[in-house]
């Protein structure tokens, strides 16, 4: 009897010593990383291990001085922060012509002549003509085919990986590289090997991580499309910052990539509801600031909630049981709207 | 908040069993009542008229037992307010949904969540019905307390999904119980197995039945099909019961027996021994309230086929509004009366093809459950029997391969543990070392996963 009482006694002690033990990390109070960077020593200065060549804010990112960058679009009014009517200032252009002119004199005594050149230098200012900047409102779309999209590579987490299963004619040409759970983080790194397929095929292409695909130099067009997983993290800038990190890493291997961002898919009202935090509330801030890496030259933003949504913030009810797109003509649907925002190669 | 959430295990467990322990044994009832009201404020904090619901129907309950006792002449009368009250309620709030749809906007202004019940109205509402009926069979007093009847009405481990728990199971244990560490201890390791069960096997296979029925089963093989009803079957059964497992749990933490709920219903031989071993208490309620004072089996046998047939119709309203749930009930009880006319005898001799019969019938039976959608299902269907449909079998070429490969070891251990081999192994080797450093291991993953993916909610608590 006083055994069973001792086991019961440890059993009793070692689970709330357990609950101790535990209630920091569960709480969030500290983390692994923190336990390991206190153990082992934080690292204070910049090594190989530190530096990252993709960061968006460094030389030749995309954030950095010589980038572009266009206000933000709200998802739901499609209007800017700012105006929505701007207009690129006129460049002027001012040159410096000399004007020579010779002047003859004579003189009363002598009669003699003498001829003075003198040499005006004059500045002329020139004004270009006025031309409106690309936006979201004016970008000249066009219409996209099979043949125009055998160069693209749609880079994508479930949404996508649905996409390249239930796509149109259209797509079937597309690369994707796309796995359900794909993180914008994991994207760079090398052992994110995951199976690459053409659309709608079940057809493996190979394993490959994406900056194989990258540097093979098969592909033009890069289709970005993240956040559905992200959208439970504290900031949801950093979806923007990843999307960043990737398109200054492409970039860095084909300069004359162009890029189109996808607005990442709403879920239904329910499906929002039911978590602890406001998921479609999450995944609008980040289709916000996903929007503000477009400079539609180079990089354009789309966003499919315009088909799917309804109009209020979530994604329409007769389109999904949940989160993901519940037929496969809806994906028939967004596969084909793709197609109607090709990327204009003539203004990159 | 639920029994499987980060809230519960480690802020409302330890503080509320710490409070319980060191408060003397006379004030405990009071704190019980506190915290079990606390619970379910705690969990319907966004639908704050679930609350008041609650409230009313204790105070309703309670008197009409006064009623039924202290008014003989009248007691008929009172019974009947209470059933048409209790099932009334029950009724409105499942169906309202499909009757009106604004009756439901309304709803949702005046603070319940439109898109589910109040939570646990289908367990209380069923208890307090039985209470109303013991009251006037007089298998118990009517309780004058009202304190101790708001206790019982919303004792906090068994609210939200049962079991559900009449008032004379509970009425003595309210007045004395056991306490002492070796119950705890029990209570403790019974309510971890029952977290393992929910949330490494229940919570796994569910991700496997979300992500297959996404495009509603439109462009799915048949393989993953069957795939999809057998983890389903494997899902529902560890999350229900470990759930009640975790309630026992608690319970025994706290002094209290709870009935057992689940006794290894799948190892049944037949569709009627199952629903035996399958929500006991629900069984037992049915078989006590409607199916025996409908005449039961002392009666002609066609008269008898009729009260099968009642029971499992309101079973399967009793689960929900959609067509799909009629169709579930009167299903199973077609084959509860065509075994009980012939076919039982022969199953219950059977050592192979009973388990084949069940095999089959069993997942077959949770698809019609987990389906509400008509031509959702009829797609299902469509997969699961190919060869009545345009599309053959491999519609989508080893997408089941696919699933198998990421769900494998759920649904390895899910089928496994279905034959009732952990239930065995913790009641042998409960108290010995390596048993108790199992369940540490299973609470430490279990909460691991928890934490990544957040507590995903319990199926039955949509009933």
């Amino acid at each position: 009897m006083k055994n069973e009482k001792l086991k019961a006694v440890l059993s009793v002690t070692v689970f709330i010593l357990c609950l101790c033990l535990t209630f920091p990390f569960v709480t969030g109070l500290c983390s692994f990383t923190s336990i390991k960077d206190s153990l082992f020593g934080e690292q204070t200065t910049a090594t190989e291990d530190t530096f990252d060549p993709y960061d968006p804010y460094g030389p030749g990112g995309l954030f950095s001085s010589e980038s572009v960058r266009t206000e933000p679009v709200n998802p739901l009014t499609d209007e800017t922060a700012s105006s929505p009517e701007t207009t690129a200032e006129p460049s002027e252009t001012t040159e410096a012509v000399e004007i020579t002119s010779e002047i003859e004199t004579q003189s009363p005594e002598t009669s003699e002549v003498t001829t003075t050149v003198e040499i005006t230098t004059v500045e002329i200012t020139t004004s270009a003509p006025e031309t409106e900047a690309l936006t979201r409102d004016n970008y000249p779309w066009i219409i996209a085919d099979a043949d125009y999209f055998s160069d693209a590579l749609f880079v994508g987490d479930s949404n996508v990986n649905g996409l390249r299963l239930r796509c149109g004619e259209e797509l079937k040409t597309a690369t994707f590289f796309a796995k359900d759970g794909l993180m914008c983080s994991s994207v760079l790194k090398e052992d994110t090997v995951i199976p690459v397929y053409h659309g709608a095929s079940s057809q493996n292409l190979g394993d490959s991580n994406f900056e194989t695909l990258v540097k093979s130099g098969n592909f033009k067009k890069f289709y970005l499309m993240f956040g559905a997983n992200e959208s439970g993290y504290a900031d949801m800038s950093y979806v923007e910052n990843q999307v960043a990190r990737i398109i200054t890493m492409v970039k860095q291997n084909v300069p004359d990539a162009v890029f189109c961002v996808e607005a990442t898919l709403l879920g239904t009202k329910a499906w929002s509801a039911s978590h602890k935090y406001d998921r479609n509330g999450n995944i609008l801030k980040i289709n916000t600031y996903l929007s503000e890496l477009a400079d539609w030259h180079s990089i354009v933003y789309i966003d499919a909630n315009e088909l799917f949504g309804d109009g209020n913030g979530n994604l329409d009810t007769q389109y999904s049981n949940g989160y993901h797109l519940n037929d496969p003509k809806h994906y028939r649907t967004w596969s084909a709207w793709i197609a109607t925002k090709g990327i204009n190669l003539s203004v990159r | 908040m639920t029994l499987s959430s980060l809230e519960f295990l480690y802020i409302f467990l330890p503080l509320f069993c710490a409070a319980y322990y060191l408060m003397p044994e006379r004030g405990r009832n009071g704190l019980l009542l506190c915290g079990s009201l606390g619970f379910y404020v705690f969990g319907c904090i966004s639908c704050p008229a679930a609350i008041a619901l609650l409230v009313f129907l204790v105070i309703s309950n309670w008197l009409l037992g006064l009623g039924i006792e202290r008014r003989p002449r009248l007691r008929r009368a009172w019974l009947v307010t209470g059933i048409i009250l209790n099932i009334g309620v029950l009724f409105f709030f499942k169906y309202v949904k499909a009757i009106s749809p604004s009756a439901l906007e309304a709803l949702g202004k005046i603070g319940f969540s439109t898109i589910a019940l109040p939570l646990g109205l289908s367990f209380y509402s069923f208890r307090a019905a039985s209470y109303l009926s013991d009251v006037y069979h007089a298998r118990c007093y009517a309780e004058e307390n009202p304190l101790r009847f708001a206790l019982w009405f919303s004792f906090f481990p068994v609210i939200l999904q049962g079991p559900i728990v009449g008032y004379t199971e509970l009425e003595k244990q309210f007045s004395s119980r056991q306490y002492c560490i070796e119950n705890f201890a029990s209570g403790l390791r019974t309510f971890v197995l029952g977290l393992g069960f929910k949330v490494l096997i229940a919570d796994r296979l569910f991700r496997l039945w979300t992500k297959a029925s996404e495009l509603n089963f439109t462009d799915i093989s048949t393989p993953l099909a069957w795939l999809c009803i057998v983890s389903y079957s494997v899902y529902i059964y560890f999350d229900f019961a470990g759930y009640s497992l975790m309630a026992i749990g608690v319970g025994r933490m706290l002094g209290f027996e709870l009935p057992e709920n689940f006794r290894q219903p799948y190892v049944s031989k037949s569709m009627t021994e199952f629903w035996r071993r399958w929500h006991i208490t629900l069984g037992a309620w049915f078989r006590k309230y409607i199916y025996i004072p409908l005449g039961g089996s002392r009666c002609s046998k066609w008269r008898n086929v009729l009260n099968l047939f009642a029971v499992w119709l309101f079973t399967g309203i009793w689960h929900g509004s959609h067509w799909n749930f009629i169709i579930w009930g009167l299903g199973l009880g077609v084959i509860v009366v065509i075994e009980k006319l012939f076919l039982k005898k022969y199953l219950d001799k059977s050592r192979v093809l009973c388990h084949i019969y069940m095999a089959l019938l069993i997942p077959l039976s949770w698809a019609v459950f987990a389906v509400s959608d008509m031509s959702v299902l009829a797609n299902l269907f469509s997969r699961l029997f190919p060869f009545f449909s345009s599309e053959g079998i491999w519609f989508a070429e080893g997408d089941w391969i696919s699933y198998l490969s990421t769900y494998w070891p759920y649904l390895t251990a899910g089928l496994v543990f279905c034959t009732g081999i952990p239930e065995f192994l913790h009641k042998k080797y409960e108290k010995t070392v390596v048993w108790n450093i199992l369940l540490l291991a299973v609470f430490i993953v279990s909460v691991w996963f928890i934490f990544k993916t957040g507590a995903d909610p319990f199926a039955y608590g949509n009933f």
